[in-house]
Order: C-alpha cells, then sequence, then structure tokens
C-alpha cells in the first residue's frame, strides 16, 4: 500500500496535524510519546503521520471494543468498536473515569466499587489478566455481558495507565442459555406425569437459564379473556407475582394483550405490566416480554417474562417459541396417548361383550347337553360334545387373556389382596392337572412344606401358578417328571416349577415374558404366547419376579419369588 | 312357585337361562329389550328380575334405576347378567339398585344358585 497517497486521500491538512497529536496523547502513552517525539525528531514529522494514522485504522478495524485509561482511571483513548458497543461518542467517554461510566455495577444492579475491579488490579499486579463474567453497561443504562482483559502501561518501572479490550458475548451466551432450557425443558417433559405438573418447572427454568424474575403463562378463556394458569418468581418477587397472576388480561391489554391481538412478540423496555410499580431499592432490571404461543393460526397463549438485565431481549422470543413448542408437542402426545387409552379401553368392553357373549350361550347349552338334562348320551355323542367344550373353554380362557392384558394396559386393573397359603393353592393347581399329566404319564408332584402364607390376590396367584405348571405338563414328554416345590427363603415365598421337558434355548430365555412370544421348541403345542406375559405381570404386581433358572441342560425351571409383606392395594 | 322375568335381546342367552329355570320349576316372563322388561315388570310384578345390561333401547342399569323408582317394583329383587368383568361396571350395577351380579359366562348351575340365593335373601 502506498501510505502517502492514503493519507492524502483520506486525511485532510488539518488531521495530518491533529492525530498524532490525540495518539501522541492517548495511545502510546507518555512513553510512546516520548519516544514519538525522539523519533519525529529523528525520522522527521511526516512519516510519524503515516504510522498514527495506520495505527488509528488499526484499532477502528476490529470488533474488539479497546480504551486506554490513565493512571488515575481517566479515559484517554476509545475506539470505534467500544464506542458502538457501549452507545457514547468520544466526546462524552474522554476524560471521564472508565470504571464510572462503563463497568460501575454488578449483572445484579449491585454497585461494583472500584477497588474490587479486577481490571484495575492488573495495574497493582503489573501483569496483563483476561476476565470472564463481567458485565459494562451502556449510556441507554442496559448491561451486558462481556469477555474482558486488562492490560497495564509501563514507563519505565512506573505502570501509568491500562489498556482495556472487551468483547459483547450477549450472543454467545444467551445461545448456550437457550440451548440448556431447551435441553431441561426436553428432560423435565420426559420426568412429567402431566402438562400441569410439567409447566411449573419449565417457566421456573425460563428464569434460571434466560435470566428472568418472572415467567407467567397465560391462556385465554372462552369470554375473550386471559388467565395466568402457572407462574414462578424468584423468591424477593413471589409478592408482585401474586398479585400479578390474579389479573385478567383483555386483547391489546398491555405487554401480554398486545402479544395476543397481534400474534408477535412484544418487548417492553421497563416492567408495564406491573400492578405495584417498583420501588426504589427493589433493584428489578427493566424489560418485559410476552411471547404469543401460536398453534394451526391461533394464539392459544402467551408466556410472559419479567425483569430481565438483558437487552432488547434479542434471541429470547424464538427461545420461548421453541420451548412453547416443546410443551404444545407434549400436550398432543399426552392427548393421543389419552385418546389410545380410550380406545384400548373401548377394545376391551368390545371383547367383553362381542366374544364372550356367544361363547357364554355356546357354553352353557353345552352344559346343559353334557348333564343329560335333555336326554341321555351316547358315549360317542359325549365325547364329541366334550372336544367342542373344551374348544370352547380354551377360546373362553384367550379371551380371559386378552382382557387380562388390556385391563393392565389400561391401568384398570386390581388384586383384591387376602391372606393366601401358597402351599394349599399349589395342592389345589397340581389337583386340577393331575388328569391332564394322567394322560401323558407325566409324574407330577407337589412338595409344599410348612405352610407360606402371602398377602395377596388368590384367583390371580391360582392363574400364574396354572400357567406355570399347565405349560410345564404341555412341553414334557410322555413319561418325565414335573416337580412344583414351595418354600420360604430371605423373606419371600419362592415356588419352582421343574419340568423333563423339550427345554428353552438360552437365548430365547429373555424374550419368554413377552406378550404373543412363542419359543421355537413349542412348535406343535397350543398357545397364546399371553400366559407368561400374564404371569410376570402377576408376580410383578405382588411385588415379586418370575424368572427362568438354569436346571442343568434338561427340561426347564421357573422360579417365583413373592415377597412375604407387601403392601396392600398393589395394582399391576 | 316364584315368578322370574327374564331380559335378555340375546335370544341364545335368554333361552338358556329361561330352560334352566323354567325346567326348576320357576314360572319365566320373557322380555327382548329394556323397555319391554319395564313394562312387564311394572304389569306383573314378578318375584325376581334377572336382566341382561347391555340391551337395546334401555340398559340394564338405567332399567335397574327406574324399577327402583316406580312404586310398585321398588323392593322387587333384581340379578344383573353382564359380560363385563370391568370393577367399574360392576360397581354401576350395585349403584343403581341390583341384588346381584352375575358375569358371564357362567354355568346353568351358576344361575341356580345365586337365583335361588337372591329369592331367598328377599
Amino acid at each position: 500500500m502506498d501510505y502517502r497517497s492514503f493519507t492524502r486521500a483520506s486525511a485532510s491538512h488539518e488531521t495530518v496535524h491533529c492525530v498524532p497529536d490525540r495518539l501522541l496523547g492517548c495511545i502510546a502513552g507518555d512513553l510512546a510519546q516520548s519516544a514519538a517525539l525522539a523519533c519525529a525528531e529523528a525520522l522527521g514529522l511526516r512519516r510519524l503521520e503515516v504510522a498514527a494514522s495506520e495505527l488509528q485504522t488499526l484499532m477502528d478495524s476490529t470488533d474488539e471494543g479497546i480504551y486506554r485509561r490513565d493512571h488515575e482511571g481517566r479515559i484517554t483513548f476509545i475506539n470505534r468498536a467500544a464506542l458502538e458497543q457501549t452507545g457514547y461518542t468520544e466526546a462524552e467517554v474522554l476524560g471521564q473515569d472508565a470504571h464510572e461510566l462503563l463497568h460501575h455495577s454488578h449483572e445484579d444492579g449491585s454497585p461494583y466499587p472500584a477497588e474490587q475491579c479486577p481490571l484495575t488490579r492488573t495495574m497493582y499486579d503489573r501483569a496483563g489478566a483476561r476476565f470472564g463474567g463481567e458485565v459494562f453497561w451502556r449510556k441507554d443504562g442496559t448491561p451486558f455481558p462481556v469477555d474482558c482483559s486488562g492490560f497495564p502501561l509501563f514507563d519505565g518501572e512506573t505502570v501509568n495507565g491500562l489498556v482495556i479490550t472487551f468483547r459483547d458475548i450477549t450472543d454467545s451466551r444467551q445461545a448456550e442459555h437457550q440451548l440448556a432450557a431447551q435441553y431441561r425443558t426436553a428432560r423435565i417433559l420426559a420426568e412429567a406425569e402431566s402438562i400441569q405438573e410439567a409447566l411449573p418447572r419449565v417457566l421456573r427454568l425460563c428464569c434460571d437459564e434466560l435470566g428472568w424474575q418472572m415467567s407467567l403463562a397465560w391462556e385465554p378463556d372462552e369470554n375473550g379473556e386471559m388467565h395466568c394458569q402457572s407462574a414462578y418468581a424468584r423468591p424477593a418477587w413471589e409478592e408482585q407475582l401474586a398479585l400479578l397472576s390474579h389479573e385478567s388480561v383483555i386483547r391489546g391489554q398491555g405487554a401480554v394483550g398486545q402479544a395476543w391481538q397481534q400474534g408477535q412478540h412484544v418487548y417492553v423496555p421497563g416492567p408495564a405490566s406491573l400492578v405495584r410499580p417498583p420501588r426504589p431499592g427493589d433493584g428489578l432490571p427493566p424489560g418485559e416480554l410476552a411471547v404469543p404461543v401460536v398453534r394451526d393460526g391461533r394464539v392459544a397463549g402467551v408466556v410472559q417474562l419479567i425483569g430481565s438485565n438483558l437487552p432488547r431481549g434479542d434471541g429470547q422470543p424464538e427461545a420461548i417459541e421453541t420451548i412453547s413448542a416443546q410443551l404444545f408437542q407434549y400436550a398432543e402426545r399426552k392427548r393421543s396417548d389419552e385418546a389410545a387409552a380410550r380406545m384400548k379401553d373401548q377394545f376391551v368392553s368390545t371383547v367383553s361383550h362381542e366374544l364372550r357373549t356367544p361363547l357364554a350361550a355356546m357354553d352353557g347349552w353345552l352344559h346343559i347337553l353334557l348333564d343329560g338334562e335333555p336326554g341321555p348320551l351316547n358315549e360317542e355323542q359325549h365325547r364329541f360334545l366334550t372336544t367342542v367344550k373344551r374348544n370352547s373353554d380354551r377360546l373362553m380362557r384367550l379371551v380371559g387373556d386378552l382382557l387380562l392384558i388390556g385391563q393392565m394396559d389400561a391401568g384398570r386393573f386390581t388384586l383384591e389382596m387376602a391372606d393366601v397359603d401358597i402351599g394349599d393353592l399349589v395342592g389345589e393347581t397340581v389337583t386340577l392337572f393331575t388328569g391332564m399329566a394322567a394322560e401323558k404319564r407325566i409324574e407330577l408332584t407337589a412338595d409344599t412344606g410348612p405352610g407360606v402364607v402371602v398377602h395377596g390376590d388368590r384367583l390371580r396367584l391360582s392363574q400364574l401358578l396354572s400357567n406355570l405348571v399347565s405349560n410345564a405338563v404341555k412341553f414334557t414328554p410322555e413319561g418325565g417328571q414335573v416337580r412344583v416345590r414351595v418354600g420360604e427363603q430371605d423373606g419371600s415365598c419362592q415356588i419352582e416349577v421343574t419340568d423333563s421337558g423339550i427345554g428353552i434355548p438360552a437365548a430365547e430365555r429373555a424374550h419368554l415374558f413377552e406378550r404373543f412370544y412363542r419359543a421355537s421348541t413349542a412348535t406343535g403345542t397350543a398357545g397364546t404366547g399371553l400366559g407368561l406375559a400374564i404371569s410376570k405381570a402377576i408376580a410383578g404386581a405382588h411385588g415379586g419376579t418370575i424368572r427362568i433358572a438354569d436346571s442343568g441342560g434338561r427340561g426347564t425351571r421357573f422360579v417365583v419369588e413373592i415377597p412375604l409383606h407387601v403392601a396392600a392395594g398393589a395394582s399391576l | 312357585m316364584a315368578t322370574i322375568l327374564v331380559a335378555d335381546d340375546e335370544q341364545d342367552i335368554r333361552e338358556l337361562v329361561v330352560y334352566r329355570l323354567s325346567r326348576s320349576g320357576y314360572r319365566i316372563i320373557e322380555a327382548r329389550d329394556g323397555e319391554e322388561a319395564f313394562q312387564l315388570a311394572a304389569d306383573r310384578v314378578p318375584d325376581l328380575a334377572v336382566l341382561d345390561v347391555m340391551m337395546p333401547r334401555l340398559n340394564g342399569f338405567d332399567l335397574t334405576e327406574r324399577l327402583r323408582h316406580t312404586p310398585a317394583t321398588r323392593r322387587l329383587p333384581i340379578l344383573l347378567m353382564s359380560a363385563s368383568v370391568q370393577d367399574s361396571d360392576i360397581a354401576r350395577g350395585f349403584a343403581a339398585g341390583a341384588d346381584s351380579y352375575l358375569i358371564k359366562p357362567f354355568t346353568p348351575e351358576q344361575l341356580l344358585i345365586r337365583v335361588r340365593d337372591v329369592l331367598s335373601r328377599s
């Protein structure tokens, strides 16, 4: 670059003389000034003018705010970026106390004594340092977060000033907080049972992460008024919040009403909606933001945030919109879950009626025929009708299982608790399957030992045992053994059902308790794949477990454990 | 012998109930829906009503309530039959004023035992 032509083109005759004066006085400090004077003598004024102008351009071309303060703290130089970020003109800052002007208070508005300022301290430490977590203040009274650094200037051994550089980190810090807010919202929603439970927590995190004092969620009613559904305030603002949250808002009134009317976010640079005007010493920073929650083209609610240091609410409407979208998706998912649960309920009742009613008619008439009431049956007629009855029973059990599963899903299944002697129950169950076992010449034995009593639902526990014993008999080849053993161990009743049957491959055991799952070895045997899923649910409802234990490579061994003392009223 | 009103829109079930009860010596009045059952109950005042829950025109719950609010049938013993095993339905049946609730499917013997039980209590 041709410096001469640059100087000629850009600087007037006057500035050629004034620029070096200013720069000599301001940037380079006294040391530089003497050096410059020496240089001026040695190299000639013209050369220095060029160097100074170049330095000024350099200072003004960076986006980093830079200023110099003298040993008494007065600003002697400030660059373009620093003026733009703080909103002052050069004339307003030169000669002013830097700390009092730009760094006078903490983020919460409390005074920041100059002697505590880490930037000033670098002068005493005689070493430069960088600082995060500081805020600078604009001419309009708003703060902004900065990363800054202070570097002392030396005149020989004497520190005679400080160069301070700073960068407005509002955007990156807000982006961090917004991401954190969205992430935490997602976590709250994952844990919450309902939107009513989630909303106050989400409002609280809006305050924590996005830096507000109060947050309120408003919803319109059918009479054209908005009411506060949920709200949060930092402790100092609870009284104010209580007043505010009992108000109702009409369209167009206040920031909330305007956001509602316009369907766009509204930022008010003062606490406009406050019912009680802020008192001196409240320390409430200005700024109120109302963000409409727009759904299907209409405003379904407004999120109101009051009291933030953050300038203009930059980036915040977007963050709030994202969070409300998360809330809405959650609410819709809940609604569709509820609709699905209702459909399942409907299905359960349809299965109940439409399948059980014809089965009930078949079953009833079969009973009457088999009892021989309308007339005696010959042996063949009796055998055929018994086959019909057996299949009708099987169908009835399947419908019963489906019904039970449906009730479990709908959360409509409760246990009728009583003291149940498990030894007796096992004895009864084994008796029930003696005939079936005898047909296959299977040795079915029960070792019930001394009476073990659990608090449980007798009918359901009997169903669990029947499932296990009937499976064992079904999957054991002719001439095998099935053993049921009841014992007490570590405060639990332990029931073991062991068979010498076809066994279950280890890889399939994990799936065995899933609905409709049937082991690969179960081919050729009737079943729905619901029995073990139901058994597991019954054991679980009693606070117990069911598992397949190692049976040494032959057959299968199921182990059920039911705690002897379990809280009454458990449900599946 | 006692007179029993049997109301069920499902003919196969109604016939089954009628067969079992008439064979056991009871006199039977049959109804095919809730409205018909209400008229017959009010006119003839039987000793017992065996009513299905899921019936057209007037369901068993509402029929029971109406019978309880009608002077002639206020004390009529009522046995409800339903395929629903949901606790809420069973509770609703008793809340309406039923004396007993029989879940379908039931064996003819179970029906008979229940009928005798309700009659003996009244």
